[in-house]
């Protein structure tokens, strides 16, 4: 294969996957040095009133809770806390929590929404498999870019080892690169 | 100030080949990631007794407890169970080690999970931030390493196709749809 296309190549498959980098990167930051990044004031409080289903279980009433105010998130079950007249919840995901206020006689539902921030969300990524319940066709998509993004970074990788390997190395960059390679390797086996 | 276009690609080469070892193992343990149900996750448990004299208190003592019963990783946890006993966990990327002192008896029982292959190299992963022995520290700097190269040769990437092929419709569509891809995504989390 030509080295135009094998640069031209290694150039797409980088353009295709620069942003996952940028977001990799940053959260890679965030994680190592224990950053809270997540922002945990309210900023938003709304009303709404809903059907209650007296038979459901806790999971199924929040579940059931979630369809009906069509809130995108996991349920916590840990974060239930239920009597007689008021269930309290969280619908939580990547980018933003709400909680919710239910009165069990009445319907009435009160939702303080607490969004997360940018940098949280951003960082979120990191651990985001496309699957959030309630979540519009779009973002399930994500599994297929984060599979593509890792296929294509490896591709993008072992392209431009193999160009700097054919076309550009130095010895003293074999050398120190090599080694650090294998000095990384011996690292991560200790761990 | 204009930076050389061959200085730009000698710091993309080099954030990229000072981290080669530590990506390739990113690549392949979020592989083993995304596909989890594919992978044997069976955790083997092993637990012993041992004697012990009296319970560690100063960072010295613990050392070398650590060293005698040969616990691996790093300490996650401390604390004093249900049954008033003192605890302490320890986490490496292949497993766990919790031991409990039974101060009655003069015991300490190890209770160990060794994680298998797969859920080992996905410890790797997971490990993160500046504490425990030397090779924990030495590893949190390499991701460190990581991240910053990360974010620099992407930068000096988009910078490179600039400098090279800016005239490439196929390079502008990748790059458009990638960036649309990618905000729409953090937009609809964020607002949805």
């Amino acid at each position: 294969m030509k080295k135009s296309l094998l640069i031209k190549l290694h150039l797409y498959c980088g353009l295709f996957t620069c942003f996952y980098l940028l977001a990799f990167g940053v959260s890679s930051i965030i994680l190592n040095h224990k950053m809270e990044v997540d922002n945990k004031t309210v900023k938003k409080t709304w009303h709404s009133q809903v059907q209650i289903d007296p038979n459901l279980n806790d999971n199924e009433l929040a579940e059931s809770l979630g369809d009906q105010l069509g809130i995108m998130g996991w349920l916590p079950p840990w974060q239930f806390k239920k009597d007689s007249t008021n269930f309290n919840l969280q619908v939580t995901h990547l980018a933003k929590t709400s909680e919710l206020e239910v009165n069990l006689i009445s319907g009435a539902v009160i939702v303080n929404e607490i969004p997360k921030g940018f940098l949280a969300t951003l960082h979120g990524l990191h651990f985001f498999n496309g699957r959030i319940p309630n979540a519009p066709f779009f973002l399930k998509t994500w599994i297929v870019y984060q599979w593509l993004a890792l296929f294509v970074l490896f591709i993008s990788l072992v392209l431009g080892l193999w160009l700097w390997l054919k076309y550009s190395y130095r010895t003293w960059e074999l050398l120190v690169f090599g080694g650090l390679f294998i000095f990384s390797c011996l690292i991560m086996l200790l761990l | 100030m204009k930076i050389p276009y061959v200085l730009i690609k000698k710091i993309h080469l080099y954030a990229c080949l000072s981290t080669v070892a530590v990506l390739v193992m990113f690549i392949v343990t979020s592989y083993l990631m995304i596909h989890h149900n594919s992978f044997d996750h069976e955790m083997a448990k092993v637990e012993k007794t041992e004697g012990v004299n009296e319970i560690p208190t100063t960072p010295h003592e613990w050392r070398a407890f650590e060293n005698q019963y040969q616990i691996k990783g790093r300490l996650t946890r401390e604390g004093v169970n249900q049954d008033g006993e003192s605890f302490r966990e320890y986490a490496s990327a292949a497993g766990s080690t919790r031991a409990t002192f039974k101060s009655e008896t003069n015991k300490v029982v190890f209770a160990i999970n060794l994680k298998s292959k797969a859920d080992a190299l996905i410890g790797i992963h997971r490990q993160r931030g500046y504490s425990g022995a030397w090779q924990y520290t030495l590893y949190a700097l390499l991701l460190d390493l990581v991240a910053v190269s990360l974010i620099t040769f992407a930068i000096t990437g988009v910078i490179m196709w600039f400098k090279l092929l800016k005239n490439s419709k196929t390079a502008w569509a990748i790059f458009v749809s990638g960036f649309i891809y990618f905000f729409l995504t953090i937009i609809l989390l964020l607002y949805w």
